[in-house]
């Protein structure tokens, strides 16, 4: 399976959002790194067949996803950032609700939802409101809806926002697990994250990747652009601090159009 | 399908908003009919003294029942041959506690009849000065009431030939004589289903944030990512919607006729409707203009639902779709009737606060024509609120699932 990315282009009026991405993703975790505005959600919803594109071409296995329609959906995983759950839903209600959209069969849908809901740690409180949960458990609730119909691309915006550092390290796990076989695509500011899981990295600012490939060819990069000697000190923190460091000091506008 | 359903209507009856409204167009329905039925009086000869409730309404019912059958020409005659007996001045009190008050709705709708139609009260001395050396020509004066409504010179349009032919047609073909007998609880029942306007408002409220309230709260990113979340969710929803406005419709307003029913029976149902009204040119009885009545709330409240749905979808905002139904449900109840135009009236006509009130749709001899083709205010009503129906069905998808 593949997804390319030709060109891809995101603009709002005079602002560009995202300015001409290239790249081709097989299986495997793919991080994306950027500070606020970089446009990393856009890009995620432009894959996800929610924002419209405005030019350049979005490609599964060279057929354009548009025109793909329910075929594309059915492959698609996603966790958007941010969104609103049904308060007065119990997990599993939601787990049902999600499965009922994404055509799974009744009973495989119960089946599928508890052995998820285990997944993630919610397997005791599956019974429970959605409104009594703490926003951790509701990020889990949120991972697990979008591996219900077991998906061959897996998008994930922010998925380890308000996990404690115990659950984002399980998290990481599951995750790098789910990437030998799919295509994961996940964003985060959280540098560790996809240090620890992406196989690649993009680095997103203004709207473009300004660096992208393996931890070691980032280093390599680094040492390129920043002139140091080579030292075991390097770590991803470091190439994304000098690209950003302006930009953290004075963010202000979520990225989410 | 089912399921997605049920957690749509889930979703509709977990909003506390909605539950309130909900709750409160109900105890409206419950107020209104306790209010009919309790303020309802007769007046009893024998003892001088009003009976009320229940038991008034059971009896002014045996009083008109025991008038007549059937209002033939020579019954009507007699009626105005007694008042006339009297020689008194109809507007007077001493005539009102004479005359008026033990007949009740026979002397009403005998002076309506000899009233003109565009008079709101009629002129009860007219029956006084009546000649009645040949009868009282009641049917022959009901025809001649609708043609000179007809005939009438109005400053915003006459009537077209093709209409007044239309109209006369339509009020000769209704069987005549009348059948007579107790129309107050039928009245209690027809008021009752009109309350079904006011139960708009909580259609309104619980329909504006079907569709705006998934991207409100940011659900609407995940919804669309799913298979059938372009389109089986938008079909559960308007499915969903429109069950949630029939049954809430039918629950409260068939409810409380029920209610009616089982305390006062349902005696008068077969009645004509011209009972309520001698120029009806509709062969109904009141049973059949009530379910009627029902059936155009309905229409009307569905057409209501799917505009909304369609400007939740495409809006997605719940407060601006809230903010317009309620201005295409409450505005138009403040908008004039025209002088000059005929046009903007007609058009005034079929505003909801109009067309749902039925018992006075089919009084009204209002009509449509193009070319020679004349259509009815029922007609258009149907007309019209099934092309916005159809027109919003449509849309309500576009909206939904439109990338932006």
């Amino acid at each position: 399976m593949e997804l390319v990315l030709d060109r891809v282009t995101k603009q709002y009026k005079n602002k560009i959002a995202v300015d001409r991405l290239s790249a081709t993703l097989k299986a495997g975790v793919y991080g994306l790194l950027g500070a606020n505005g970089a446009g990393k959600t856009t890009l995620m919803r432009m894959i996800c067949g929610i924002a419209q594109i405005s030019s350049g071409e979005i490609r599964l296995d060279g057929e354009e996803i548009g025109p793909m329609g329910a075929r594309y959906r059915d492959l698609l995983g996603y966790l958007p950032q941010d969104f609103g759950y049904y308060p007065n839903f119990t997990a599993m209600e939601f787990m049902l609700y999600i499965a009922s959209l994404k055509g799974l069969d009744r009973s495989y849908a119960k089946k599928q939802s508890k052995q998820l809901l285990q997944r993630v740690g919610l397997a005791n409180e599956m019974r429970h409101k959605i409104k009594t949960f703490s926003g951790g458990m509701r990020q889990r609730l949120g991972i697990a809806q979008a591996l219900l119909n077991d998906p061959k691309i897996l998008v994930l915006d922010e998925p380890t926002a308000g996990l404690d550092p115990k659950e984002r390290v399980r998290f990481r796990n599951m995750i790098a697990a789910l990437g030998k076989d799919r295509i994961v695509l996940l964003s985060t500011h959280i540098v560790s994250d996809v240090e620890e899981i992406a196989d690649w990295i993009f680095l997103m600012k203004q709207g473009q990747f300004i660096a992208q490939g393996t931890l070691e060819t980032l280093k390599e990069h680094y040492l390129e652009v920043t002139h140091e000697e080579e030292t075991a000190a390097f770590n991803l923190e470091k190439l994304y601090l000098f690209y950003f460091l302006e930009e953290e000091e004075d963010y202000g506008d979520d990225d989410a159009v | 399908m089912a399921m997605m359903m049920r957690f749509e209507w889930k979703k509709i009856f977990e909003r506390r908003l909605n539950v309130a409204a909900m709750l409160l167009g109900y105890v409206l329905i419950a107020v209104c009919v306790f209010s009919y039925i309790s303020q309802a009086s007769f007046y009893d000869k024998d003892t001088d003294s009003y009976v009320k409730g229940i038991a008034g309404i059971r009896r002014a019912q045996e009083r008109d029942n025991g008038q007549t059958e059937e209002l033939t020409d020579a019954y009507v005659t007699e009626v105005i041959r007694e008042i006339q007996s009297y020689g008194m001045d109809l507007e007077s009190d001493e005539a009102y506690m004479e005359i008026v008050r033990p007949l009740g709705d026979i002397f009403y709708f005998t002076v309506n009849n000899y009233s003109d139609m565009r008079e709101m009260v009629g002129n009860r001395n007219a029956l006084m000065q009546l000649d009645l050396t040949d009868g009282a020509h009641f049917y022959e004066q009901r025809m001649k009431k609708i043609t000179d409504y007809l005939n009438v010179d109005f400053s915003f349009g006459n009537y077209k030939e093709a209409e007044k032919e239309y109209w006369l047609q339509k009020a000769q073909n209704t069987t005549v004589p009348f059948r007579w007998g107790g129309k107050n609880i039928m009245s209690i029942v027809q008021d009752t289903i009109g309350i079904g306007f006011y139960l708009v408002f909580v259609i309104i409220i619980c329909t504006s944030s079907v569709f705006s309230s998934e991207y409100e709260t940011g659900a609407a990113a995940l919804l669309l990512t799913t298979r059938h979340g372009k389109k089986r969710l938008v079909q559960s929803k308007i499915v969903v919607t429109l069950l949630f406005m029939v049954g809430y419709l039918a629950v409260g307003l068939l409810s409380a006729v029920g209610v009616i029913g089982l305390l006062l029976g349902f005696d008068g149902a077969s009645l004509p409707v011209q009972l309520w009204n001698s120029v009806i040119p509709y062969n109904m009885t009141m049973a059949e203009t009530c379910m009627a009545t029902f059936a155009v709330i309905v229409l009307i409240s569905a057409a209501l639902t799917l505009v909304l749905l369609c400007c939740s979808a495409g809006l997605r905002s719940s407060l601006a779709t809230l903010v317009i139904g309620m201005a295409i449900v409450i505005a138009p109840a403040f908008f004039p009737m025209s002088k000059e135009s005929g046009l903007w009236n007609h058009i005034n006509y079929l505003f909801p606060v109009r067309a749902m009130n039925l018992k006075d749709v089919l009084k009204s001899f209002v009509s449509y024509t193009v070319g020679d083709f004349v259509i009815s205010y029922t007609g258009m009503i149907v007309l019209v609120y099934t092309v916005i129906s159809v027109a919003a069905l449509l849309l309500i998808r576009r909206g939904f699932v439109k990338l932006r």
